[in-house]
């Protein structure tokens, strides 16, 4: 042997399959020659040589070899893939009421969540159109005392732009409205003052013209840069816009820019039009009136931003006016999602994932019971050579069917619902325009549907581990029993999460009513409420005097109406869209310090309201611009003092436009609220702090609103007049995440239980037919059907009143860790346990006798002889 | 004659090799003669790469002869022209001597 043993090792190895016997024998003969020849030193040579040559073909070849393998052996993969969908659509075919309520549910029960994600995308989600929003932060004061954030005042906003380490530059702007007049109708714009930089601070630039610059703040021209928005509506997308001139207040402004469409800045409160503004004392003196957006040095975060800003104002802090600090305070600028609907949102989300948990569940269990019924021919192929991860390949295509299906059904329903769940929020909701189907939704509904398809395919392919061709095909019942314990199991599962469901759908009903008919303060039934704006260019309205006579005078006119029972003015009642007149920080005796909203009220309002006046007196006409001021607080703020008895002490009131005066507390108003803040309230009297617009509260029914508006326009055609609605619609408005959340719930817990029994009627049908010789057995043996028919009652008994406590206590668990959070979800009660479990039980019961009946009222007899 | 079908000089060296052995035609034997004709060595990988390749065109078949009768004799894979080989051979022959009219190579190692 002249070829050593690592050498045939080496061939062996490299040379191509089945020629590497027939190649080592062609060397040893070859090398044998040669060593005859020349010596053995020679062959042993001349081996290596041919050894070590042949190594690349060798390799070369392989390689080519392998990748024909493998491309061969995908492709009959991916043919055996399409075998089993074709054989899968086959039989989906075969069985249509099945095939049609698996989609259905699964369909319903991923369009659930991807509703409920479309909304909470739109409304909450969706990056905001700015630069880097996450390091955009919005900056406030706070008043230290207190706690709470108000808006910076001009002195406080350049300190903050000037020398901050942790924000790159701050910009800033002061809310403000105009009136213009489109179409001969006067019509109120959003004008916000902006300092010139606050769109490079947002990292926005303008569609068209230009941005401002800081001269722009100083020249003293009107300019204005326009929404998008505003552009197609105001100037009907006119491309010449640029450089016109608009009137704005009764004076021309030059617009120059146009900003990019989807550019709205602040949510909620979107400007038509921006105009450039210097913040100095001359224009804002120290009124709190700045808001303040900054942008995050690279690096830096939020809270180090917060220590700075505090500390920063440390140095400078001094006292206001009525010896009060103030701080910083530094929050994320570039979301919406606030606290309440974040939670609302996960609560959502937690109520349609449990459905479509349901819903898988109940799949699964259909198609285990399909399966079941399917062993002798999965047997068969088993025993005929099929591998087991082949069958499992094949039942789980059966399931990425539906799934398919299931998916497609669930985006056009979650077109349809999006768009039905969206007429249930506040018309004026920002972003709910955009709540649809887009990609990002379609994609979820797509990975959803496939981790459905996982969850329903897993315990059908699963099974297949316990199936022995030898029992199956010799028709033992064991396995039938092994694969009804599973699901026994996802019967008990659908009916436990169904209990969740209901109990969560009954609490969150009962809060929402509890919420809609709580005590307010006031009687909302018969109350309806507009806004009323004087015109700004109006010269004759300079005087608060005269706009105090004006209302009053438009006040007896409204009493006039018929239909009116009464009327009242206000600045800022609650739920009103319009904001409050000024704060009051107090000082009370008792050492408590507290800012109160200041609002105006006419010597009507409370009586229009029907808000008690729980000591002191109301304002009468005889507090007049010229008498001693005065003011009522609310109950809230009467407990800070001692004794509750506010009456005859002064506090200081800052309304803008007016000095911080001196307000003898006369009265002591019931506290009133539209949902859960009350709030620390102060009444000036009308006549004492108009400002040019006022909330209108009229006592008669929503079919006086035209006249009120007709005769508003025959007082003065220059009137603005917006957001005429009752109070039951503002209070609607105001519990619409609620509305949302309780509808939710009632639907899917309305479904839920629909498809637990589905589960359990399906269930039933399978494990009864199995059981049907038995029966047969027992009925001939003399046992009667009611008999009978209580057994098999009192076994499916047994599962739901299982499920039932199992599903209680998971609430139980629920409402420990989430009560709070949730809405409504602290009022579950023993009347809650017990309803919601009965109403289970009694839906369970009803969908587990039909299939009982129907097997004891047929003939045992055919059932034995087939057996 | 399809383009696919253009023989490589090593590929119409290895189909000549077997057509001069005839009956003798193993791959060892084609391998020695290569090696003579050429004067190079040969490397057994490159050669039976080759062979078999051929054989997958159908150029090649094989043919297993009986064992020979001495000690520790075996039975050999012996490679025949097919039609198709004969064919393409002749192709690439007459093409490469169409292509040398009037042209005499001076001596080559």
């Amino acid at each position: 042997m002249i070829v050593t043993r690592l050498q045939r090792t080496v061939v062996r190895w490299l040379a191509p399959r089945g020629e590497a016997g027939g190649i080592l024998d062609d060397l040893e003969e070859e090398a044998r020659q040669i060593a005859g020849e020349r010596g053995p030193r020679s062959a042993r040579r001349w081996l290596r040589w041919q050894i070590a040559h042949s190594t690349v073909p060798w390799l070369t070849r392989r390689y080519r070899e392998w990748r024909t393998d493998s491309w061969r052996t995908m492709t009959m993969m991916h043919r055996g893939w399409w075998l089993d969908s074709r054989v899968a659509v086959r039989r989906l075919a075969q069985s249509r009421g099945f095939t049609t309520l698996a989609c259905l549910t699964l369909a319903i029960g991923i369009s659930s969540v991807s509703t409920v994600f479309s909304l909470a995308y739109a409304l909450w989600l969706k990056p905001l159109p700015y630069r880097e929003p996450g390091r955009l932060v919005w900056l406030a004061a706070r008043h230290e005392p207190s706690g709470t954030s108000a808006s910076l005042t001009v002195d406080e906003f350049g300190f903050h732009r000037n020398g901050s380490q942790t924000l790159d530059d701050v910009a800033g702007f002061v809310y403000g409205a105009s009136i213009a007049r489109i179409d001969g109708e006067p019509v109120r714009i959003v004008a916000h003052n902006a300092s010139p930089n606050l769109f490079r601070v947002l990292g926005v630039r303008p569609a068209m013209g230009r941005d401002f610059t800081e001269q722009d703040a100083t020249t003293g021209t009107r300019l204005a840069m326009l929404s998008h928005q505003a552009w197609v509506r105001r100037f009907a997308s006119d491309p010449a816009v640029i450089g016109t001139s608009m009137m704005l207040d009764g004076e021309p402004s030059e617009v120059v820019g146009v900003m990019p469409p989807g550019f709205t800045f602040p949510r909620g409160l979107e400007a038509a039009i921006w105009r450039p503004a210097a913040f100095n004392d001359a224009n804002y003196g120290d009124r709190r009136v700045v808001q303040a957006v900054g942008r995050l040095a690279a690096g830096r975060t939020i809270a180090e931003a917060a220590l700075e800003a505090e500390t920063r104002m440390r140095t400078i802090g001094r006292p206001d006016a009525h010896g009060a600090r103030w701080g910083a305070s530094v929050s994320a600028a570039g979301t919406t999602a606030s606290r309440t609907s974040q939670m609302s949102f996960q609560a959502l989300l937690g109520i349609v994932g449990l459905f479509l948990l349901i819903a898988c569940t109940n799949l699964a269990g259909l198609l285990l019971a399909r399966n079941a019924s399917r062993r002798t021919e999965l047997a068969i192929c088993l025993s005929i050579g099929a591998s087991r991860w082949r069958l499992a390949r094949a039942l789980f295509v059966e399931s990425a069917l539906v799934a398919l299906v299931g998916c497609l059904a669930g985006i056009l329903l979650t077109a349809y619902a999006a768009r039905a769940l969206s007429t249930l929020m506040p018309a004026h909701t920002p972003g709910l325009d955009d709540v649809g189907v887009n990609g990002i939704v379609v994609g979820l509904t797509a990975m959803l549907s496939a981790l459905s398809a996982v969850l329903i395919g897993l315990l059908p392919a699963l099974s297949l581990r316990s199936l022995r061709p030898s029992e199956a095909l010799s028709g033992s019942r064991t396995v039938v029993r092994g694969a009804s314990r599973a699901q026994r199991a996802l019967v008990g599962v659908e009916i436990a999460l169904a209990v969740v469901l209901v109990l969560g759908a009954g609490v969150m009903l009962r809060a929402l009513r509890g919420m809609v008919e709580q005590d307010r303060g006031y009687e909302p039934r018969g109350l309806v409420a507009l806004n009323v704006s004087l015109p700004f260019s109006d010269d004759s309205y300079l005087q608060t005097a005269t706009r105090a006579r004006f209302f009053h005078g438009l006040l007896d006119r409204m009493r006039a109406i018929p239909g009116v029972r009464d009327a009242g003015a206000t600045t800022g009642f609650p739920g009103s869209r319009l904001g409050i007149l000024g704060s009051a920080p107090i000082a009370a005796p008792g050492g408590a310090q507290l800012v109160g909203a200041v609002h105006s009220a006419s010597p009507d309002y409370f009586r229009t309201m029907a808000i008690p006046i729980k000591a002191g007196r109301a304002f009468t006409a005889a507090d007049t611009t010229q008498a001693p001021r005065v003011a009522i607080v609310n109950e809230l703020i009467a407990r800070e003092f001692p004794g509750g008895n506010p009456i005859g002490h002064h506090i200081p009131v800052s309304v803008p436009g007016d000095e911080t005066a001196l307000f003898e507390i006369v009265g002591v108003a019931g506290n009133i609220r539209l949902s859960e803040h009350i709030g620390y309230r102060v009444f000036i009297p009308l006549a004492q702090g108009s400002p040019y617009w006022i909330d209108l509260v009229l006592r008669g029914d929503e079919s006086v609103l035209p006249v009120v508006r007709q005769t508003l326009r025959a007082i003065n055609p220059d009137l603005l007049i917006e957001n005429d609605s009752s109070f039951r619609q503002i209070i609607s408005d105001s519990l619409a995440l609620q509305r949302t959340q309780s509808a939710f719930a009632l639907l899917t817990g309305g479904l839920s239980v629909i498809v637990a029994g589905v589960g359990l009627y399906a269930l039933l049908s399978f494990l009864l037919a199995q059981r049907r010789r038995e029966f047969g057995i027992r009925l001939a043996l003399g046992s009667s059907p009611r008999r009978l028919f209580r057994d098999a009652m009192l076994s499916a008994l047994r599962l739901v009143v299982a499920g039932i406590v199992i599903g209680e206590v998971f609430t139980a668990v629920l409402v420990r860790a989430l009560g709070s959070r949730v809405f409504g979800l602290t009022s579950a009660d023993a009347v809650a346990y017990v309803g919601a479990g009965a109403l289970v039980l009694v839906v369970a019961l009803v969908a587990a006798a039909i299939p009982v009946r129907r097997v004891l009222t047929t003939d045992p007899l055919p059932a034995l002889r087939t057996s | 004659m399809a383009k696919g079908d253009w023989l490589g000089d090593f590929e119409l060296c290895v189909l000549l090799a077997v057509r001069h052995l005839g009956e003798e035609a193993y791959g060892l034997r084609v391998r020695q003669h290569l090696e003579q004709m050429t004067g190079r060595p040969m490397a057994v990988g490159a050669v039976y790469n080759t062979l078999a390749r051929l054989k997958d065109k159908g150029l090649l078949r094989i043919r297993i002869d009986a064992p020979r009768p001495v000690q520790g004799g075996r039975s050999r894979a012996c490679f025949l022209l097919t039609a198709a080989g004969t064919r393409a051979l002749s192709f690439s022959t007459s093409v490469l001597i169409r292509m040398m009219a009037g042209w005499t190579p001076g001596h080559a190692k």
